[in-house]
């Protein structure tokens, strides 16, 4: 796998999910750095892979708890995984002037983490459930049910608010 | 934008514009894992090789043991010539077909049956008896005889 194309491919949308995921530019720019050091070792590896954009977030995930894991101690490191409450949608979009959308981005953050991640991957990066379930690790059943579970509360948060 | 206009929240989330990307962070991440695949341990070529070879070592402690318990019950047939049982069977029914002709019945018939039988186990001790010399004879002389003085 060429990594230019790689990176003109996958790179800034890696980088945005990064943030999200560890809310912070820098730490996000180390992961994403040791992400690709890691894809320039596979060379097997990307023969067998079947879906590449499910592939690179996959491993960016992992990086990213390694990461996590390795700054907070593993027991720490888990709990911050677990609760994802790292990053969020605040970390990796730029505060809206508008009111509303201001409150919707905060309301998104406030929803539990494996909804955010969930909600996060279908709305920025298009991806299917299928994808999304091969990068958390679940079904694709659980991924769509958790998307509709966040869409739904967001929902129910905004109405609630006018 | 005013959220109590729109239901679609998902469509609202699609307005919500990404942090930049920092400037050079293209060049700064490919320079990195370049220089990461120069200094890996094991080109790609290698890493080919070192799975090959797996691969071959794999299949040779696979069929290893196989090959030998092949080898090995190709040795035990060769050497008892699976003869022990099949000659106890001829005996008997050659013992019977005997009785049979000569038209002993009862407990003739079965004295015939075990004499034979005994007869032929009898024959079987000694042609190991002599196999046995025979090996003893062999060794003693790959101790004592060398290649070059056979004739």
């Amino acid at each position: 796998m060429n990594l230019e194309e790689l990176y003109g491919r996958h790179g800034e949308s890696l980088y945005r999910y990064l943030v999200f995921r560890l809310g912070s530019a820098e730490d996000a720019e180390d992961v994403l750095q040791e992400t690709f050091c890691r894809f320039s070792r596979y060379v097997l590896r990307w023969r067998l892979v079947r879906d590449p954009q499910a592939f690179v977030f996959r491993v960016a995930r992992n990086e990213a708890n390694r990461f996590l894991r390795r700054k907070l101690g593993r027991r720490e490191g888990e709990k911050m995984i677990l609760s994802g409450a790292a990053g969020g949608f605040t970390a990796a979009f730029i505060a809206p002037e508008d009111q509303s959308l201001a409150a919707l981005l905060r309301l998104a953050d406030n929803l539990p983490a494996e909804q955010k991640e969930v909600v996060f991957l279908k709305v920025f990066d298009g991806m299917t459930f299928k994808e999304i379930g091969s990068v958390c690790g679940v079904s694709s059943n659980t991924a769509a049910s958790r998307y509709r579970y966040g869409i739904e509360k967001l929902r129910e948060a905004v109405e609630g608010r006018s | 934008m005013n959220i109590e206009e729109h239901d679609d929240v998902e469509g609202d989330l699609k307005r919500l514009v990404p942090g930049s990307v920092p400037a050079g962070l293209r060049q700064r991440i490919l320079t990195a894992s370049i220089e990461s695949r120069k200094n890996a341990p094991l080109t790609p070529w290698m890493k080919w090789a070192a799975v090959t070879c797996a691969v071959l070592i794999v299949f040779v402690l696979i069929a290893e043991p196989l090959i030998d318990r092949l080898e090995a019950i190709r040795m035990a047939a060769l050497l008892n010539a699976g003869s022990a049982t099949d000659e106890g069977g001829m005996a008997r029914m050659e013992a019977s077909d005997l009785a049979e002709l000569a038209g002993i019945q009862g407990t003739e018939a079965a004295k015939l049956i075990r004499l034979q039988a005994r007869i032929t186990s009898a024959a079987r001790a000694e042609r190991q008896r002599r196999f046995g010399e025979a090996l003893k004879g062999l060794r003693g002389w790959s101790e004592y005889e060398t290649s070059e003085n056979i004739n």
